[in-house]
């Protein structure tokens, strides 16, 4: 653990109970997320990305679910060791989270100052008329015209970006040490998801936030993040800075994703690159490198064993991969 | 590209809902203008591409067209034919020449049919209505190798769609479009409910089709890039108005009106050290409520270059050097000038 | 050929053979009872079941066998059942699916018609029309048919309009599908789930009603027996001859359970989605 490393998750294992057996759906999954940095992850619907960041704030619902290995250490203790009353503590003040569907995390009945307020008098003890105060000063910081008369609003009075930058507001309302943005402008137009990605990116410098950035959009993981993991079926498959990851991608499964997305400028003469099938069902997981199927440099030991992560040591920095074409270069990292 | 034949002309198409109040006895208190006037056309065999933000009206001038939306004026030229105009029952007999493929992979099929059954529905309901002879066993056929040609082995025929995954329920979408065999399909944004490594399998599917089957496309979606790639003109919609037509190479390399500009630069470029040097425009605000009535222009509130005259002069399309077309004040005067 | 659907699924079968029990003892009852179910004993007046005498489950307050009447109301009770939920189910799904897919004007007079019958509690309201119509058995299948069709009326026509905003419909109409088509081919389908529920909970619900009307007077006269009206005379004497009561009773919770058990299994059933999970 470095000295700047604010949160540390070594080993996350969450699996959900479905009819058709044990889903596991985030498998050993460990990164360092370093102050005052964007750690991006990035994967496709399935891959885990959503649930690693519920699990790192225990908000998996059980049952069906169930954080069974692993360690989140944030300031020196476990989260997933700490008691239910600390967590919440935690949450909201330390670790906020803004989700991809701002209608549905807002109350639709309760005004939208008093929502921002609440967090506000349960984690800083303030009174309601400063709390209130404080919200309206929250809208104004993150771009709502008339901050006055649109506090009294309801969400749904409220556009798509709008409620998204009330959502921001109440995540940064404690100055939180981390930001958890899960897929914060999927939801969103382009023109709207720029003015929102360039708020999360002023109020991170602005309040030395480091963000965790959870998204399939490859384009919005190359403006915003400083690293990268790569999901995939419930892992880490790498793990890299954003230049080296797009630079020279080392995981099939990366190079394959970078490649098959359409390019601005290129118009389209050339077929485009894809990877064949679809992703493994995460019930029945055959032994061995799940990404194999799909892989066009799949080798006889991706049948039969999973591949260790492997970590690289490169000008760039480090660089992990768990892949069978990268035989222990390196010393072996976390399994 | 040679000129080839106009397969479809849109002749300023209008398309307006209604606002009612009143809950027994409803009266008409105003209007949204989901498509408010806009002419294109579409080349045998080209793709064009209608990009835009939600509510701009792209998804309803695909319905309009296809006359599932009620026209409120305008032409919709069909091989010459005005399909705004045509009866019925003469209008399900030009059905079989333009098909859509949907959005959404999961409520685009009918839940309790075979995927099989979904793709031969739209031959059976043509032989149902004798405007096409096949029998059961050829409709059978026909749709097993279409599936086949979309990458659906026949062993899921008899499958039902829960049973596929996103991508592949957007592959019997597809079959059943191609199963009248259509020349003009109206692609409503096709991929964009498709994780990325699908959705290029999606969209290479679609292309080879297209050179296979001599397809035209309109191709709808919000992602610049997938249109970019895909058409080989694009139309830049922004509250019910085409504010901008070009060739996808021209439009990217030198775009003119100041939203195709934000547009553009909005775009995330998953290339992270170009992502760094490059400059974004930020628009301000959100996109007004397209009931309201407004002379002038209608990007005039957000616009970065707005001037005092855009809020009275609606600005129309003029041409702005080969196959480039802009409705914006900036580029009228010059060329008054 | 693969064991039907239904003999798979256990909680379907389970409500399958009860029902079949019942048709069973219906059929029976016409042909053979174990006593004359009309006629009264005074010497046997409300014996406790004994196998000794061959009163099953004891007799009443006339001396009548008890079980004779039950086996006998139970046709009086299924074709009340069926009958009046076949009632309310047709016209009211007619009318549900028509509001529904046409909207507008034609939604707005179903609606507020179907209002007005659902603002009466069901059984108020076949008291009330049994009140008009009379006491006849015919009348109370119309009566609780009435009831019902408010009831499958908003089932269908909420369940049609969420059906509506789906893209096949739109995929249909856009290849020339016509209104009776798609009714046919993907609404009356796909709301099946729904309705069945609805249909499964019908059924059981009208044994009550009708036993609830027979209770009061207003159902199957005497001295023909219905369950209800079975329910009704052991009220007085079931303190001390419980077997009175208990025996209907049991006959109606045991057939309600059965009518829910089979629309539970059918819902499941009929719907691919729950069908061999991949």
């Amino acid at each position: 653990m470095h000295e700047t490393t604010i949160l540390q998750v070594e080993g996350l294992v969450t699996e959900f109970k479905s009819e058709r057996g044990i889903v596991n759906a985030v498998n050993k999954v460990s990164f360092d997320l370093e102050r005052g940095q964007t750690l991006g992850i990035v994967g496709e619907s399935g891959s885990g990305k959503s649930v690693t960041n519920l699990s790192i704030l225990r908000l998996i619902e059980y049952p069906p679910g169930r954080i069974t290995g692993g360690k989140v250490l944030f300031h020196d203790q476990d989260l997933l060791s700490v008691s239910e009353n600390e967590m919440l503590s935690i949450r909201g003040k330390h670790i906020s989270m803004i989700f991809q569907d701002p209608l549905t995390s807002l109350n639709p009945v309760i005004k939208v100052w008093k929502q921002i307020a609440e967090t506000l008098m349960l984690h800083q003890g303030m009174k309601k008329q400063e709390a209130k105060k404080q919200a309206i000063e929250l809208l104004r910081i993150i771009g709502i015209p008339d901050p006055e008369m649109r506090a009294e609003c309801y969400p749904h009075q409220f556009s798509g970006g709008m409620r998204q930058r009330v959502m921001i507001a109440m995540a940064l309302s404690c100055n939180p040490d981390i930001l958890i943005a899960d897929e914060p402008t999927t939801a969103l137009d382009v023109t709207i998801q720029a003015q929102i990605l360039d708020l999360i990116r002023e109020k991170k410098e602005q309040y030395q936030t480091s963000v965790i950035m959870i998204t399939h959009d490859l384009g919005v993981i190359a403006e915003m993040c400083d690293q990268v993991c790569v999901m995939y079926a419930g892992r880490i498959v790498e793990r890299a800075g954003v230049e080296a990851l797009f630079g020279s991608p080392k995981h099939p499964y990366t190079r394959g994703l970078l490649e098959s997305i359409p390019r601005m400028g290129n118009v389209g003469t050339q077929r485009l690159h894809s990877i064949k099938g679809s992703p493994p069902d995460l019930a029945n997981l055959p032994p061995g490198c799940p990404f194999r199927d799909r892989c066009d440099k799949a080798m006889d030991i991706c049948a039969s064993q999973l591949p260790p992560e492997v970590v690289l040591q490169e000008a760039e920095g480090e660089r992990t991969v768990a892949c069978w074409l990268y035989p222990q270069e390196g010393k072996h990292g976390r399994a | 590209m040679a000129e080839r034949e106009t397969l479809l002309e849109v002749r300023d198409l209008k398309v307006h809902f209604p606002l009612e109040k009143g809950i027994l006895f409803k009266r008409k208190v105003g209007a949204v203008r989901a498509v408010d006037g806009i002419s294109f056309t579409v080349q045998q065999g080209e793709a064009l591409g209608l990009v835009g933000e939600s509510g701009c009206g792209k998804s309803t001038t695909i319905l309009a067209i296809s006359r599932l939306e009620r026209i409120t004026g305008g032409e919709v030229l069909f091989s010459g034919v005005d399909l705004a105009s045509l009866s019925e029952s003469d209008l399900t007999r030009e059905r079989q020449n333009f098909q859509i493929i949907f959005q959404d992979p999961y409520s685009s099929l009918d839940p309790r049919m075979r995927a099989i059954d979904i793709v031969a529905e739209p031959m059976s309901i043509f032989v149902k209505k004798g405007l096409l002879s096949l029998s059961e066993e050829e409709i059978k056929e026909k749709a097993l190798s279409l599936l086949e040609r979309c990458g659906l082995s026949s062993i899921y025929a008899n499958r039902y769609p829960h049973e596929f995954s996103g991508g592949q329920r957007q592959r019997i979408g597809i079959a059943r479009a191609l199963s009248l065999g259509p020349k003009l399909i109206l692609a409503d944004e096709p991929v964009s409910a498709l994780d990325v490594s699908i959705q290029s399998q999606i969209l290479n599917l679609l292309k080879d089709l297209q050179k296979e089957f001599d397809l035209t496309f309109l191709f709808i979606a919000h992602d610049l890039s997938v249109v970019e790639y895909f058409c080989d003109r694009i139309a830049v919609m922004y509250l019910g108005n085409i504010v901008e037509m070009a060739s996808s190479k021209e439009l990217n390399d030198n775009p003119l009106h100041p939203y195709t500009r934000a547009l553009l630069s909005a775009v995330p470029v998953p290339d992270p050290i170009a992502a760094k040097k490059r400059k974004r425009i930020i628009l301000k605000g959100d996109v007004p409520s397209p009931s309201a009535v407004r002379p002038g222009c209608p990007f005039y509130e957000r616009c970065p270059k707005a001037m005092p005259r855009c809020k009275e002069v609606k600005p129309i399309l003029t041409e702005q050097g080969k196959n480039h077309q802009v409705a914006c004040l900036l580029y009228e005067e010059s060329s008054d000038a | 050929m693969k064991t039907p659907r239904i003999v798979r699924n256990k909680i379907a079968l389970a409500g399958l053979i009860v029902i079949l029990l019942y048709v069973l003892m219906s059929i029976v009852s016409l042909f053979w009872l174990p006593f004359n179910p009309v006629a009264m004993n005074s010497a046997e007046v409300l014996q406790g079941p004994s196998l000794a005498s061959g009163h099953l489950f004891g007799t009443d307050e006339f001396g009548r066998d008890v079980l004779s009447r039950i086996m006998k109301g139970t046709s009086v009770s299924f074709i009340i059942s069926v009958s009046a939920t076949a009632l309310g189910a047709v016209i009211g799904i007619f009318m549900g699916v028509w509001a529904g897919y046409l909207g507008g004007k034609t939604d707005n007079a179903i609606m507020r018609f179907a209002d007005i019958l659902f603002a009466f509690p069901s059984l108020l309201l076949a008291i009330f029309i049994m009140a008009i119509l009379g006491e006849h058995t015919y009348n109370v299948v119309l009566a609780i048919g009435i009831v019902y069709i408010p009831q499958f009326a908003r089932i269908s026509r909420g369940s049609i309009i969420a059906l509506k905003g789906n893209e096949f419909i739109r995929a249909a109409k856009s290849n020339g599908a016509g209104r009776t088509y798609i009714l046919r081919h993907h609404l009356l389908p796909n709301i099946t789930a729904p309705l069945i529920v609805q249909i499964s909970l019908s059924l059981s619900t009208a044994i009550l009603l009708e036993s609830a009307l027979s209770f009061l007077g207003l159902g199957v006269q005497p001295p023909d027996p219905s369950w209800g009206n079975m329910l009704s005379s052991a009220r007085k004497v079931m303190m001390f001859a419980p077997w009175t009561a208990i025996y209907p009773g049991l006959a109606i919770v045991l057939l309600v359970l059965g009518f829910n058990l089979l629309g539970d299994g059918l819902r499941d059933i009929l719907d691919p989605r729950l069908r061999n999970v991949r």
